[in-house]
């Protein structure tokens, strides 16, 4: 199957948002319109997928790589144009890990709870870490800024113990540092692009 | 037939049967906790595992088709050993609360455990983060007894069509939500029950519901679909409702009102039990010897015409014969109508033109012959619930949908044309709809030639409604007209459903006359799968219409101004009758006010809120110097009246009723009714008798015989051949007739079928500066006419407790209203306050509010003006103003 459009970032192609049939049931038999950045997305990459079942593993990785998660209204969207209940989608999505429903944080730190991070003191990280920008891991702190996460192995053993923030893998990570390194990438309005170091190097 | 052997025994099935059927046949026990005749196999419980010979492993028998020459083992060590484990599985996080378990007794887990002999739990018991959502008023969820066997979703996908919830997450996280996971209350659900009929364990159960010691079948008392209930009953009182699967024209299915709301009002507290005779503070109790006394003397002194009955589309054929006879026999006027006046009477009176009768043409399962269906002025999903099943079945099935509706109902979504026409034009897009199909030679002439008459006359007026013009009239997209036409014209079958959005105008029988010239023009109408169907809003609507409880007919459509017919009924009823038509429901509320109406008996109606310009018809009934209401509660009407008579509820009576399709429907008493209420036409025999016409019959069947003495149409329709599970629509002639359930397939009933040329004419009351908005009224899912019987029931009335006008978001913000905001809504006739319900229901400049409820009656601001041949009011269509409640206070 041809996969049409590219994976592009929520602000492009927004010109034309579709009139016709961008309106969907609410609870209660309301209709509103959905969220003008999904009907953004819709315009200019969902629109184009065929309307059959076999099209909604592909719209929501689309959707989600648009939009960075999977908000009600996306699925409401796909939902839509491919004639499925809503919740169908939901079934389909939420099975699968790589979706998520919550919008993400500007900045993701990812703590590492292999075998080699935890021996090295991770759980005590992921707690400070935790009680610091109050947050369970999992969410995302209030302001919108992080979102904290846990994994099971990076497979950087030899650096344990492993966080990774903004997609950059740092090793031998303190309480201390780890606090530092989110306070660092605080400052950037944006991610900076991934590279490895050794924060305690 | 395939040729199994099941534990040693050979048995036979059909082929396509699984094998759990062919275990089935053989009276063998499969536990089984996901399997359900209506869905489709699922395999998800594995309990259902058998060994076949020659195949690996412990197949499914659910999933597994009957193949000649199985041999098949349902039980050994082995099979007993993996069961028990799946049991124990399932237990694991199940909890043990049986005792206290609303499913307790009727658990299927509980039968398989039985089955197994389970004796202890032997896994690690986990606690499930599962919850419990109370947000329905109807049944109860409680996810913690959840064995995530699918049948509630597939119930939701493959019965109700709809999809409300389904299976999320995955591992120890799954469970059955709804979108987004919110309250069940807040998602697409229609608490329709099809899923908490089916849950095996107690996650989804019925709020309101005992153990019956038995079941009765019968009709249900709401809307002229004719489904059949089971009221389960312990001694005196109805204590559960489901689905009769052997019934025709539901086969089991229920909507949220027979399920949940059909029952509580028979034995509510409010209900009538002895007659009440009005005194100066109020009402006393009375005897029936009393109260029948004097009715007795003050209607002797109205005897003619100026007296008027009003008989009812809620009881049986035989209580309105009884009726229409006590009017016309013992009375000695035509001055008699019911509510079908106020709902079809434009298409009695305009299908009859047409075509010679008045009813729906064809059945209505011929839908899941059709490839487009063509749905106007219907909320079938909410009204006749059961029927829209069949459109979206179809529809699933591949059928295409066209709408016209000026409302966002559930039907747009999976429409394939959908058009909001203004309210009030409909003879203008359907005469453009007709000019499409004349100018792209789509017409069916050689149907027009052989079967029809007039077509030239249609033809030419039509010329003029081309799609662009039609569009300026009814804010259609002409491209819209087009594709409409297109579709309809050019389908195998297309399928005509009508509702109360075409009748009730002032332009009702042009509305009506213009889709049978559409129907006509294409040949759409004598086959399967085609036809022009209006679905009638109460249970026996139609049967109440052929029963004569009509100001111009007798039972069977036979007028009274015809000599023949009137010395039939003369000499049958040993009585003189007058040759008049009478007053319709419309024509006496005026005639009442005026003085020259000056006593009514009205028999299960509540016109005070039901009819146009309610303050009107309360002043007019409050004029009638003797008024006469029977009924099962105190209604608005009935506060008004000198007596009161309690009669008895749907569930108390046995008789026929008649529904939509013309299929008539026999019923046995469930339960006695209560204190000293009685049957219907019992009442009327004893108050006929005592105005000094003898009326008594020995049982109903002695009325329904005499009546199919006198109605040809219903000649062969007897309760002993109904009793025998014939399904029988009239026209029946005589006994031996298999009944007609299409019409018009060789000759139209009146013999060619007549075009009726019908110009647009713009609604009564048009929008101007003071009054800028056009108010439509009509129904909802939920609740059912004057809510005498539907606000009865917790369950419905907790979905929808009260009044609220639906407002388009434009508008709301242009008054500065959000949603559940009161806001006044004025006519020319009156003003009512209520909630305002913002969304895009309804376009701006327009707005809906439903009739069921007496604290905001819409009929306080509807136009009385009716339509001239069939004197239905206006209720779609009136001009209204919309402001701001000022205070929100204790409204």
């Amino acid at each position: 199957m041809k996969k049409p459009g590219s994976h592009d970032s929520p602000g492009m192609g927004g010109g034309k948002p579709k009139a016709e049939g961008a309106r969907i049931r609410r609870p209660g038999g309301a209709v509103l319109p959905l969220d003008p950045e999904v009907e953004r997305w819709f315009a200019a990459v969902g629109a184009a997928f065929p309307a059959s079942r076999s099209s909604i593993i592909p719209m929501l990785q689309s959707a989600q790589a648009s939009l960075g998660y999977l908000p009600r209204d996306a699925m409401q969207a796909i939902a839509r144009h491919l004639k499925v209940s809503p919740v169908t989608l939901e079934g389909v999505a939420s099975f699968y890990a790589q979706f998520r429903f919550d919008k993400p944080g500007r900045h993701r730190v990812t703590v590492c709870r292999g075998t080699a991070c935890y021996v090295r003191g991770s759980s005590k990280l992921m707690d400070d870490i935790q009680a610091d920008l109050k947050v369970a891991a999992g969410g995302t702190t209030a302001d919108g800024e992080v979102t904290l996460e846990a994994v099971s192995c990076f497979g950087a053993c030899a650096l344990a113990p492993v966080v990774v923030v903004d997609g950059t893998v740092n090793g031998r990570v303190s309480s201390a540092s780890l606090k530092a390194l989110v306070d660092a990438a605080g400052q950037h309005p944006q991610p900076q692009p991934g590279r490895r170091t050794k924060a305690g190097a | 037939m395939l040729n199994l052997t099941i534990n040693g025994r050979a048995v036979q099935v059909e082929p396509g049967k699984s094998v759990l059927d062919a275990c089935r046949s053989a009276s063998v026990y499969v536990p089984t906790l996901c399997d359900d005749p209506d869905l489709e196999p699922y395999g998800a419980c594995r309990l259902c595992i058998v060994k076949i010979e020659g195949l690996r492993g412990l197949p499914t028998s659910c999933t597994t088709p009957a193949a000649e020459g199985m041999k098949v083992t349902t039980e050994d060590p082995e099979l007993l050993e993996v069961r028990r484990w799946t049991m124990q599985l399932l237990l694991a996080d199940h909890p043990l609360d049986c005792l206290t378990c609303a499913q307790c007794g009727s658990c299927d887990l509980q039968t398989v455990a039985m089955h197994l002999g389970i004796r202890e739990r032997v896994l690690r018991p986990m606690a499930r983060d599962a919850k419990i959502d109370d947000s329905n008023p109807c049944y109860a969820i409680d996810m913690r007894k959840c064995i995530l066997c699918g049948k509630c979703v597939r119930a939701c996908a493959e019965v109700q069509h709809l999809g409300a919830i389904d299976l999320v997450r995955r591992g120890y996280a799954s469970a059955v939500e709804p979108f987004g996971g919110g309250p069940i209350r807040d998602s697409l659900c229609e608490s329709c029950g099809e899923c908490v009929e089916r849950c095996p364990t107690g996650a989804l159960t019925a709020r309101r519901y005992l153990r019956p010691e038995r079941e009765v079948s019968t009709v249900c008392p709401y809307c002229g679909t004719g489904c059949r209930i089971l009221l389960g009953t312990r001694g005196d009182s109805v204590v559960s409702a489901r689905g009769d699967h052997d019934a025709p024209v539901s086969r089991g299915r229920l909507c949220v009102k027979g399920r949940f709301g059909s029952f509580e009002f028979v034995s509510h507290p409010d209900r009538l039990k002895t007659p009440l005779i009005r005194t100066a503070g109020g009402f006393r109790e009375a005897t029936w010897a009393e109260a029948l006394g004097l009715i007795a003397s003050e209607l002797k002194k109205y005897r003619g015409d100026e007296f008027g009955g009003l008989a009812s589309a809620k009881v049986t054929n035989e209580d309105n014969y009884v009726f229409q006879k006590f009017v016309r026999a013992a009375m000695g006027t035509n001055n008699l109508d019911h509510c079908a006046r106020l709902c079809h009477s434009s298409t009695v009176a305009g299908l009859a033109l047409s075509f010679g009768s008045g009813a729906m043409t064809n059945p209505a399962d011929d839908l899941s012959d059709a490839d487009v269906i063509l749905v106007t002025g219907s909320n079938t999903t909410e009204n006749h619930p059961i029927i829209g099943l069949k459109i979206r079945e179809a529809v699933e099935r591949g059928a295409k949908l066209v709408l016209f509706d000026p409302r966002q109902i559930q039907l747009s979504q999976i429409a394939t044309v959908w058009a909001r026409q203004r309210p009030g034009t409909d003879v203008a897009w359907i005469n453009g709809l007709m000019h499409v199909i004349i100018r792209e030679g789509l017409a069916n002439r050689e149907f027009i030639e052989s079967r029809t008459e007039g077509f030239q006359a249609v033809e030419k007026l039509v010329a003029w409604y081309t799609p662009e013009r039609v569009a300026s009239i009814t804010g259609v997209p002409a491209g819209l007209i087009v594709d409409a036409a297109r579709l309809y014209a050019t389908a195998e079958r297309g399928s005509i459903i009508y509702s109360m959005g075409i009748t009730q105008h002032t332009t009702g029988v042009d509305n009506v006359r213009s889709l049978a010239n559409l129907a006509m023009l294409t040949g759409q109408i004598g086959r399967p799968g085609t036809g022009v169907n209006p679905l009638r809003g109460q249970s026996n609507v139609q049967g109440a219409c052929d029963m004569g409880a009509l100001p111009d007919v007798f039972s069977g459509y036979q007028k009274v101004a015809d000599a023949g017919a009137r010395a039939k009924f003369e000499r049958a009823w040993d009585a003189k009758l007058s040759d008049r038509p009478g007053l319709t429901v419309t024509q006496m509320l005026p005639a009442a006010l005026e003085g020259s109406i000056k006593a009514l008996y009205i028999m299960g109606e509540n016109p005070v809120l039901s009819d146009a310009d309610a303050t009107h018809v309360a002043a007019a009934l409050g004029k009638l110097e003797f008024l006469v209401v029977q009924d099962i509660f105190l209604t608005e009407t009935a506060k008004l009246a000198h007596v009161v008579l309690p009669a008895s509820s749907f569930a108390e009576r046995d008789g026929t009723y008649t529904n939509t399709e013309r299929r008539v429907q026999l019923t046995q008493p469930v339960v006695p009714p209560p204190g000293q209420a009685r049957r219907d036409w019992e009442i009327i025999c004893d108050v006929a008798t005592a105005v000094g016409y003898p009326m008594a019959y020995a049982s109903t069947s002695a009325v329904d015989d005499e009546m199919r003495g006198l109605t040809p149409s219903y000649a062969g329709i007897s309760h002993a051949r109904l009793g025998t599970g014939a399904q029988l629509h009239w026209p029946c002639p005589s006994p031996d007739h298999p009944g007609t359930p299409i019409l018009h397939r060789e000759t139209f009933v009146r013999g060619l079928g007549q075009f009726h040329p019908a110009e647009y004419r713009p609604a009564a009351e048009e929008t101007d500066a003071s009054f800028p908005v056009v108010l439509t009224t009509g129904r909802m899912l939920e609740h059912y006419h004057t809510g005498t019987m539907s606000r009865k029931s917790k369950a419905l009335h907790g979905l929808v407790p009260g009044p609220f006008v639906e407002v388009n978001g434009d508008d709301a913000k242009r008054i500065r209203v959000k949603n559940g905001d009161p806001v006044r809504v004025t006519s020319r006739r009156g003003s009512i306050v209520l909630p305002a319900k913002v969304g895009s229901r309804v376009e701006a400049g327009v707005l809906f509010i439903p009739f069921h409820f007496w604290e905001a009656a819409a009929n306080v601001l509807t136009n009385p003006a009716s339509d001239p041949t069939a004197g239905i009011p206006e209720f779609k269509v009136c001009a209204v103003r919309l402001e701001r409640a000022p205070d929100p206070g204790p409204s």
